[in-house]
This record gives C-alpha cells, sequence and structure tokens, in this order.
C-alpha cells in the first residue's frame, strides 16, 4: 500500500513535519503499525527469554518512543514498567549523551535513580536509524526481570540497606556497540552474576526484541515515509493529550488526602507512613506524597521514576482507560515527592523491595474515593503476595530461584462485586506462576490452591476472595515472602466490612508455627508453609445485598452459610453452618 | 670483571658485572613504580601501610624484579598474571592496555585487592604504528577501598564470592593507551568510595607507565640480547642459590596443626593442618587434612597459598636475595580443591587471614626438623581494626584501617622483637595516629607496649601491644583477628603468652570479648585491644640474669614475673609489681 498522503501536504523542502497533514485513516494505520510492532517485541521477547518470571509471569516492559522520547507505542507488560520505561529512557540517553549513540548500539541501564525501579529489572534501549540516517528517529526500550547480578543474597533482596548491596550496577553501558558485542561487558555480566545463562539469555532475549522492532520501524518509515510517519505520531499524541484533557475536565475537582501504612521496611518492625494529596482542577491532576515518610533504612524507597509510573497506572486508568498509551495520556499528570523522602529515594538509599509502589496505587485511589465515591472501589487484597524459593535443585545440582506474585481479591464497586482471586491491580496484565512450573522448577509441592471462603470484604457489594496456598517443600532451601500489608486490613467504602489482611503462616501445626511477612525462612524437606491472601474491601452496609446474590455466594463457596446469616442477615436453607 | 668459575649452572654467557647491572636497573625500575604508587594513590592503605606488590615479568611471564611490598601479595601477582594473560589471550593484549583482574580464584586474594597489569611493547621504529615486540609484563596489586560488597570497609561474614564486590576476571581499563570509559564509569557506579577507588586505580596505571618507560630504556640501554641474557643469568642465579640454600636443610618431612578461631559464621574452630617435606630437590607444603571450605570468608584461594609458601620458603632459602622466578624453583604446593587453602567458586574468600596463621603453621611444622633455624609463633596473626563512618568534616563515607604490631617469637639464640609487623607482612606499616584520627572517629587515649605479654623463656617472646581507643563520632568499629582463642606456641620449654584480646566496651555492663566482627559504636564508646606477643623458646630459668633484670628496667617484664618465672629477684622495683 504506497503512502496515502495528500501530495499537496507534503513537508516543505529541507524537510520536517512542519504543516504535514495526514487523513486520520493512514494517521491510524500508522499507529497501529507502531502498536503491532511493539506486540512483535513483546512475542519475540516471550519467546526467546530463559527465566520464568519473564515468559511466564511477564514481568516486562516495552515501548517506542520518537527521536524526541515521546512514548509513541506500548505492548502489554508489566502496568508500572511502561512509565517506568518513559523515565530512564531520558535519563539514560541524557548521560550516554545522543551524540555517543550510534546505529547498532545496545545501552544497558539499571542504576535505580534513574531506572525508576530496582537493579535487577534491567532496562535495555536502542536508538532506531534509518538507512543512511544520521540522527535516531526512534528509540526502543525494554525492560525485564534478571534474576540475579549478584546482590547480597541470592534470589531477592529483603533487607538491604544501601545501593550497593543490591546488584551490579550499570548507569547506561553499551552492551552492543556498532551492532558488535561488547565483550568484555558481557564477560562482566557472566562474572558477576549467581545464574549467569539466566541472566545472558535475557539480555540477548531482549536484545533480539529490539532488533525485532527495530526492522519493523524501519519498514514503517520506509513504507510511509518519515513525514507521514511523524506526522501520524504527532496526531496520535495530540489526540491522546486532546483525550486526556477532556477526561480530566469531567472529573470533580477538589483535593483529598488518604493515608496508609506499609508493614516495615525489613530491618525493623516500624511500620511506615505513606501519605497523598490527590488535587483535581480543571487541567491538572496533581498526586503529592508531601508528608510520607522520609526514606527508610530498609529496601522500600521508591525512585522518583518508579513514583510517577504508579501515578500514570493510576491515572490512565482513570482518564482514558481504553485508549493504546502514548506520551500525550499522561500531559495533565504532575507528581511531587520530597526528595530523600520514601517517594523519591537518592543514592545510596536501598530500593530493592518495590512493594511499596503497589501499595501506593490503592493509597491514590483511596484518596480519589472520597471525591469520586461513584468511580471507585475499595482496596483490594492491598498488595502482591510475592513468594520465592531459593535451593539448590537435586536434578541439576545447580542454583535455582523462582517466585510467583499471588492473586489477591479485588476491592467492591459502587455497583458491582470485586473479582477475585486476580492479579493485583497494579500489574494486571502480568500472570501468576504456574504450578508445575513451580514444582519442576523448585522444590515445592503445593498441597492446596483454593479460593477462601468469607475472605472478600461483606457488603452490599462483595470484595472478591482471596485464596489459599499449602506448600510442602521437598528439598531443603530458602523461602522468602516479600507482601508489605499483612497487619492493616483492606480499607471497605461506604459501610461495607475489611477482610482480614494477608497472612504467611510458616510451619503450620508445629511448635515453630509463625507468622511472617517479608522474610527469608530456611526451609527442610517435609516443612510446610500456608499463604492466605486477603480480599478485597467490601462497598456498602451488607444488610443491603441482594439476598439472591448471598444465597448464590454461598452455593458458590465465596461466603459461608454463617457469614451469610450472621453478616448478611441471609438464612440459608440446608446448609449446615461451617 | 667475570670469574666464569662463578657463572650459575646454565647461565648465559653474560659477565656477571653486566647481569648485576642490569638486575639492579631492574630492581631500581621496580622500585621507581613503587614511588609512583606511594606518590599518586589516593588511600592510606596503599600510601601508609604498603599494602600493594609490584612485580616485573619477561615476556614468558617469569618474574625478573619486584619491590617491596606487602610479601604475599607478590608471589600472588605470579599466579594472577599466568591467569589474567590466559583469560585475555596473548593475542589480544596490545601496546599500551591495562587489564584490570580480581577475580578471587585467579587473582590468588581477595576482590579488593586489585590486580592491574600491563604488556610492554618495545615499538619497531620502522612501524611506529604497531604493536611492536611484546617484551616484559608489569603487574602492581594494591587494596582498593570499597567495590560495593555487602558491607562498607571490610567484609567478615560473606558466603559467597558475589557477597565480596565487583568482580573482574581480566577487563581492561585501558585499551592501546585509551582509558576505557564504560569500566571507568561501572566502577564509579559499583563503589561506595569511587573518588579513592579511581585515584588508586589511576595511581596503579602511572606507576605501570613508570615501569614501561624504564624496562624500554633498559632494553635502548644495554641492547635486547644483552638483557635478555641477563634475565636468563639472574634467573638461573636465583636458582643456583636456592637450590644449594635447600641442599643444606635437613631432609625430612613433619606436620603442624592449628587453629583459626572461627570463620566469622559460626563458633566452631577450623582445622589447619600442613606437612612440609624436604627432599635434596623438592620443598613440598601439601595442606591435605585441613578444613574442607568452610561457609565464611576464611577460605583461600590457591594462588594466595601458593605465595605464602613462597613467603616461608624464600626466607628460609634466600632471605638477603631479591626475588626471581628461580627462587622459588624447587616449592611444590599441595591442596585438595574445596578446601580451606584451596577455594573454588563460589566459595568466599574475603577475609585472607588464613594466610598470615598459617605462614606461622609453616614455620611451626619446620621448626620440628629445624630447631636451630626457627623462632617459637609471634603473636600468630595481623590484629586488623577499622573504623567505618561518615566523617563530620566532610560528611563522606570513611573506612581507614590499621594491622596492628604484636610481638615475634623467641629464636633460638635471641629474643623476638617487640611490637612490630607481623611476619607475613613484615614491610608492612601501621596506619599513623595521627591518620587515624584526622581521618575517623577514633581517639587514641593510650598506646603501649604491653609488659609481660611476650612469652617467657630463655628467650623471651618480643611484647604486643596495647591500645586504648575512644570514639568520638557515631559508626562501626571492625577488627578481624583470627587468633584469639588459642595461644601463641612456644619452643624448647619456653611459655606460651596470653592471646590477642579485643575488649569491647570495658568497664561497663556491655563489656564483652570479640574476634572477628563488626561492632556499633557511639561517641564516648571505648575499646581496647591488647595484641599477642611471641612464644617463649627455652627455658625461662635459664635467662641471662642481667637480660632479666634489663627486660624489667625497660618494662617488658614485671618484677613479679622475674621473681616467679625467671627466678630473679628485682631489688627497689617492688612498686612497680604488676
Amino acid at each position: 500500500m504506497p503512502p496515502m498522503a495528500d501530495p499537496t501536504q507534503r513537508p516543505a523542502a529541507g524537510g520536517g513535519t512542519a504543516g504535514v497533514q495526514v487523513d486520520g485513516a493512514t494517521a491510524e494505520v500508522v499507529r497501529s503499525y507502531l502498536v503491532a510492532t511493539a506486540e512483535e517485541m513483546r512475542a519475540a521477547l516471550v519467546r526467546t527469554a530463559f527465566n520464568p518470571v519473564i515468559y511466564e509471569v511477564h514481568d516486562f516492559g516495552i515501548s517506542i518512543y520518537d527521536a524526541e522520547l515521546r512514548l509513541v507505542a506500548e505492548s502489554t507488560g508489566l502496568s508500572r514498567f511502561l512509565g517506568a520505561n518513559d523515565y530512564s529512557i531520558r535519563k539514560g540517553v541524557e548521560y550516554v549523551g545522543r551524540e555517543h549513540l550510534r546505529p547498532g548500539d545496545v545501552v544497558l541501564l539499571n542504576y535505580p535513580y534513574w531506572n525508576a525501579a530496582h537493579a535487577y529489572d534491567a532496562t535495555l534501549f536502542s536508538p532506531v536509524f534509518l538507512p543512511d540516517g544520521d540522527r535516531p528517529v526512534a528509540f526502543l526500550c525494554i525492560r525485564a526481570h534478571w534474576m540475579d547480578l549478584g546482590a547480597k543474597d541470592p534470589g531477592y533482596v529483603l533487607d538491604s540497606t544501601d545501593m550497593h548491596q543490591e546488584g551490579l550496577i550499570f548507569p547506561g553501558t553499551k552492551v552492543v556497540s556498532g551492532g558488535e558485542p561488547v565483550h568484555q561487558i558481557l564477560e562482566l555480566i557472566r562474572f558477576n552474576s549467581r545464574m549467569p545463562e539466566l541472566v545472558l539469555g535475557d539480555l540477548h532475549a531482549q536484545i533480539a526484541a529490539l532488533r525485532t522492532g527495530e526492522r519493523r520501524l524501519v519498514e514503517v518509515y520506509r513504507r510511509f515515509g518519515t513525514a507521514v510517519v511523524e506526522a501520524s505520531i504527532a496526531q496520535a499524541i495530540e489526540a491522546g493529550a486532546a483525550a486526556a484533557a477532556s477526561a480530566v475536565a469531567t472529573l470533580p475537582r477538589g483535593s483529598w488526602t488518604a493515608e496508609d501504612w506499609l508493614d516495615d521496611d525489613g530491618i525493623t518492625d516500624d511500620p511506615i507512613r505513606m501519605k497523598c494529596t490527590v488535587t483535581v482542577t480543571g487541567e491538572e491532576f496533581i498526586v503529592d506524597f508531601t508528608g510520607s515518610s522520609p526514606a527508610v533504612p530498609g529496601p522500600v524507597n521508591l525512585p522518583l521514576g518508579a513514583t510517577i509510573a504508579t501515578c500514570r497506572v493510576a491515572f490512565k486508568a482513570i482518564t482514558t482507560p481504553f485508549e493504546q498509551t502514548n506520551a500525550g495520556h499522561f500531559a495533565p499528570l504532575r507528581v511531587k515527592a520530597e526528595p530523600g523522602s520514601l517517594f523519591y529515594a537518592q543514592y545510596p538509599a536501598a530500593t530493592f523491595t518495590q512493594w511499596t509502589g503497589t501499595v501506593a496505587l490503592e493509597l491514590i485511589y483511596r484518596a480519589l474515593a472520597q471525591g469520586m465515591p461513584d468511580r471507585l472501589p475499595a482496596s483490594s487484597g492491598g498488595d502482591v503476595p510475592g513468594f520465592m524459593m531459593v535451593g539448590t535443585h537435586p536434578d541439576t545440582g545447580q542454583l535455582f530461584a523462582v517466585s510467583n506474585n499471588d492473586a489477591v481479591g479485588w476491592g467492591a464497586c459502587p455497583d458491582h462485586d470485586g473479582i477475585g482471586p486476580a492479579n493485583h491491580l497494579a500489574q494486571t496484565q502480568a500472570r501468576n506462576t504456574p504450578v508445575e512450573v513451580l514444582e519442576a522448577r523448585t522444590g515445592m509441592f503445593f498441597e492446596r490452591l483454593e479460593i477462601r471462603t468469607d475472605s472478600g470484604g461483606a457488603g452490599r457489594f462483595r470484595g472478591g476472595p482471596g485464596l489459599r496456598r499449602d506448600i510442602r517443600f521437598v528439598t531443603p532451601g530458602e523461602f522468602l515472602t516479600v507482601i508489605k500489608k499483612t497487619k492493616s486490613r483492606p480499607w471497605a467504602l461506604a459501610g461495607g466490612r475489611e477482610p482480614e489482611p494477608n497472612q504467611v503462616v510458616v510451619f503450620p501445626g508445629t511448635d515453630r508455627e509463625r507468622r511472617v511477612s517479608t522474610a527469608r525462612t530456611t526451609v527442610r524437606p517435609g516443612d510446610r508453609v500456608t499463604l492466605l491472601t486477603a480480599g478485597g474491601g467490601g462497598h456498602g452496609d451488607p444488610r443491603l445485598r441482594d439476598p439472591a446474590a448471598v444465597r448464590e455466594d454461598v452455593a458458590e463457596g465465596y461466603v459461608s452459610a454463617r457469614a451469610a446469616r450472621e453478616i448478611y442477615g441471609v438464612e440459608i436453607d440446608g446448609v449446615v453452618s461451617a | 670483571m667475570t670469574d666464569a668459575g662463578t657463572r650459575p649452572a646454565g647461565a648465559p654467557a653474560i659477565d656477571g658485572a653486566t647481569a648485576e647491572v642490569v638486575r639492579s636497573y631492574l630492581l631500581s625500575a621496580a622500585e621507581e613504580m613503587r614511588a609512583t604508587l606511594i606518590r599518586t594513590s589516593f588511600n592510606p592503605v596503599i600510601y601508609e601501610v604498603h599494602d600493594f606488590g609490584m612485580s616485573m615479568y619477561d615476556a614468558d611471564l617469569r618474574l625478573i624484579a619486584e619491590a617491596t611490598g606487602m610479601a604475599f601479595f607478590l608471589g600472588a601477582n605470579d599466579y594472577s598474571l599466568r591467569k589474567g594473560v590466559e583469560y585475555v589471550g596473548r593475542e589480544n593484549l596490545h601496546r599500551g592496555d591495562v587489564v584490570l583482574l580480581n577475580y578471587p580464584y585467579w587473582n590468588a586474594a581477595h576482590a579488593y585487592d586489585a590486580t592491574l597489569f600491563a604488556p610492554v611493547f618495545r615499538p619497531d621504529p620502522n612501524d611506529p604504528e604497531a604493536d611492536g615486540e611484546l617484551v616484559a609484563f608489569l603487574c602492581i596489586r594494591a587494596h582498593w577501598m570499597d567495590l560495593g560488597a555487602k558491607d562498607p570497609g571490610y567484609v567478615l561474614d560473606s558466603t559467597d564470592v558475589h557477597q565480596e564486590g565487583l568482580l573482574f576476571p581480566g577487563t581492561k581499563v585501558v585499551s592501546r593507551g585509551e582509558p576505557v570509559h564504560e569500566i571507568h564509569e561501572l566502577i564509579k557506579f559499583n563503589s561506595r568510595m569511587p573518588g579513592e577507588v579511581l585515584g588508586d586505580l589511576h595511581a596503579q596505571i602511572a606507576a605501570l607507565r613508570t615501569g614501561e618507560r624504564r624496562f624500554l630504556e633498559i632494553l635502548d640501554k644495554f641492547g635486547k640480547p644483552t638483557v635478555d641474557a641477563a634475565i636468563e643469568w639472574i634467573i638461573a642465579d636465583g636458582e643456583a642459590r636456592v637450590r644449594s640454600a635447600l641442599a643444606e636443610l635437613p631432609k625430612g618431612s613433619w606436620t603442624a596443626e592449628d587453629w583459626l578461631d572461627d570463620d566469622g559464621i559460626t563458633d566452631d574452630p577450623i582445622r589447619m593442618k600442613c606437612t612440609v617435606t624436604v627432599t635434596d630437590d623438592e620443598f613440598t607444603v601439601d595442606f591435605t587434612g585441613s578444613s574442607p571450605a568452610v561457609p565464611g570468608p576464611v577460605n583461600m584461594p590457591f594462588g594466595a597459598t601458593e605465595a605464602i609458601c613462597k613467603v616461608v620458603f624464600k626466607a628460609l632459602t634466600s632471605a638477603d636475595q631479591p626475588t626471581n622466578e628461580g627462587s622459588v624453583a624447587p616449592l611444590r604446593v599441595i591442596a585438595e580443591p574445596g578446601t580451606l587453602f584451596h577455594a573454588v567458586y563460589p566459595q568466599p574468600t574475603f577475609t585472607l587471614w588464613t594466610g598470615i596463621v598459617a605462614v606461622e603453621l609453616i614455620t611451626k611444622a619446620l621448626a620440628q626438623g629445624m630447631p636451630d633455624r626457627l623462632p617459637a609463633s609471634s603473636g600468630g596473626d595481623v590484629p586488623g581494626f577499622m573504623m567505618v563512618g561518615t566523617h563530620p568534616d566532610t560528611g563522606q563515607l570513611f573506612a581507614v584501617s590499621n594491622n596492628e604490631v604484636i610481638g615475634w617469637g623467641g629464636a633460638p639464640d635471641h629474643d623476638g622483637s617487640t611490637a612490630l609487623s607481623h611476619v607475613s607482612g613484615s614491610t608492612g606499616r601501621v596506619t599513623p595516629v595521627e591518620v587515624l584520627e584526622a581521618r575517623t572517629g577514633m581517639f587514641f587515649e593510650r598506646w603501649e607496649i604491653r609488659t609481660d605479654s611476650g612469652g617467657a623463656g630463655r628467650f623471651r617472646g618480643g611484647c604486643g601491644t596495647r591500645r586504648d581507643i575512644r570514639f568520638v563520632t557515631p559508626g562501626e568499629f571492625l577488627t578481624v583477628i583470627k587468633k584469639t582463642k588459642s595461644r601463641p606456641w612456644a619452643l624448647a620449654g619456653g611459655r606460651e603468652p596470653e592471646p590477642n584480646q579485643v575488649v569491647v566496651f570495658p568497664g561497663t555492663d556491655r563489656e564483652h570479648r570479640v574476634s572477628t566482627t563488626r561492632t556499633r559504636v557511639e561517641p564516648g564508646d571505648r575499646i581496647t585491644v591488647l595484641t599477642a606477643g611471641g612464644g617463649g623458646h627455652g627455658d625461662p630459668r635459664l635467662r641471662d640474669p642481667a637480660a632479666v633484670r634489663e627486660d624489667v628496667a625497660e618494662g617488658y617484664v614485671s618484677a613479679r614475673a622475674a621473681r616467679e618465672i625467671y627466678g630473679v629477684a628485682i631489688e627497689d622495683t617492688d612498686a612497680a609489681d604488676g
């Protein structure tokens, strides 16, 4: 198909896109081509990555930028990673210097304060040049979770007190230069990782995906011409900005503040205060974390880029949830956090355990719910209950470290029940790790994985249920849990009930039984651990719930007959109370 | 001026005077490298303590000259240079390259002893752009202050190599004369003290350049054939001398055992065993029977084990000669892979004190066969301490250490020296009190020779010291001593002195003894370091009473010990009785 631009709208001599107009159909075709490019990069990554956190869980983010580093297209991935890419590619290009980027280069960045994430989320980016071009026309960026870069402990870091305990740091280092692999850097990764095959495999998968994107982008530019592509991009971004502006204009105006607490920082047991104020004016949507705790010794501090990325997830969901994202969609968003605070970590503050961002997403919604009670649900289970086993695999003698982010119940809405168990709203595109993968690649055997009756907060609309998982260990090793919301309950709305928080019970039924939250527990064959994930908060008075819905809940096992009677006031016949 | 009759066996036809001039030129080149390093390095462990080793090799990697430095760094250079050249590949080395290696199992030391080496090429005047002929290698290792290990300062309890800092397997930091920017940046971003580390890196490069210039001058001045012949002569001379010394040693096989306090993870003592076998043409040190590798960081890379054996062998056979490849030709070292004296990946190796104690162990075995040549044990170890904190004047992290002095063992014909650096680091120096007080938060209330700390004997062990430290800023006080639980051994009926002791918070209800540990300190806290004296040699009752009286007058021995142990009554000094 030839370019469909009207010849009268071609750029003036000397190039540039000023004045170029493309018809909407062409612009949409180009835009779809770009999105398809991102999706093809995703397919390349998923098919070639070595570690299941990438190919099963989809713990990655893939984005395409124009020459001005404006987001043009992205593929589905971890929601918070996508906004993070926008931040880190700017820092990376600034650090390396545009003048030092050449065709064929691939740059690695994981310095947390620029990376908008911890050091194990490795961001690779590459400039795209057209043949004979002397300046990049676009940039591609892929971040994905790597398994080991030599941090203080294998698997995951729960109690670091500075960045240097969190792995090898790359500020923006070429791993491919002019198309040639940089041997010395690849060797440094090999020597500094406990799992070099997995890490180098994933590195090459990311490079392969970048190359896929580069080929497709060059095709787009060839097929439609630079002027048409650039004009299409400009139009898409303008349209995104217009849609976001119009959505913000329809939101209630006001300023609302919410607070919540993280369990601890991994070093002491002190809860950590999070506070956010959301202000909506006619034009701007401001999220301000002033009043939150100063940065803490342990690794729950968020780099500013990660804070911005969290705010983008909330903002996008509330303004233009059905549009494919580009830079325009975030034009009205402002994010404020004091340097040196929980939401704006500075060197050398520890940042490894990024669960703060997960919990903060709920915090933003909690503030908004005050001003928009008809639009927002109660809290979900409140966090991502993550677990991991680290050990030596009996079949291979190799170190393994495989994780799962468990599902929770979502909060009830003003007009429907919460779903569940489902992945936390901070990462709805991610998946859990299949039991088959966990059992084959670690020393965990799963005796039970089921929905927990009565775990969803009661209400006129009920919170979604959480789940229960009973694990028996068949090899020795370490069992890691990462949950920062086990001490405070998910909040309810409009008279709904708060469900029980997440719980991890190690060694249940033995004299060693105890509850843990974020911890590294040594386990032996025969030991057991039970995970109980929280349901979502309820919405509205449970006595107002439709009795037919309650009866269905009981029939489905979401609610016990006793709870139906005592909380919902619905008598269930023919069912023995639990 | 040579006498053909004194030419070493196998030496080429070169007159001894010329060979000696060339040898002295090479030695002075090494000494000039040393002077450059001391004058340009940034951290006092290098410029005050002299915690470095520098060596020159011929194109076949045979040691031809070295400068005074940490004794067991010199043999370590021999090992790591071979590994480094093998890893990089000779064909990949070019004029102007400088390579960094600190991978412990190749480095023959822990990761903070950074080994830099450079090939020396002699340019071809007809083709000045080409590399020219590879004529020599230069090697300098020095202790760097931080490469992002698990803790700042020093690592006492690592359980794998990845907790011990950024690892370089043999990475060019300078390539064809151009600094490799990305590697320098990686060091900058991965160190807690990048200013000092990059300063020291450049000091080492400057010293290598000094050596390169001088070596090329030597070739120009004497001509390459003469220099080549001189090198052959020097090495043959070195070997001839040690073989003749070996011939005079008693022949036999002797075994000794000793114990390290602990590995930093548990309190279990660690068994060290060595058997020394001397035959007509070999000197074999065999560590079979020592502990398997332990979880904590006291395991020795094999190259480090070889290096300490070289220290002992050299001291015994050609103590007064400059060292070269020939000087250690008869030495064989045996240690099983995976044991304390032959660590393999990923076993932790940071706390290299095992090597210090093992020097004494080898001596202990030899003393059985050569009682007339060897002294009793010294204080047995290097009592190291360090303070880590934030300097009130600069707000910067500091980490400054000192290797404390001890007493040396009594010998068959003379007393041990008092308050001296340990035999394994006899050319190292203490860090001056002035430096420690200016650059850390330690104030020294007392530093004195400890009366009665030397083991009594016909020839007395030298005395250790007492150091009372008061802290004026908060921080961490690190001690590294692996011999506090067992006493230094005596010989021939001499007495064993008290072992090293570190008393934290003396005179308070928090008072306790520590060995290798990291102690949190606040202003006003005190710590006392008591270092051990050497073991005594022979029955104290046989000591010359005049010598005992002089000991009392000097304060080395108390009047009471003189009376009770030596049987010498001292008049008029009862008041001084301890």
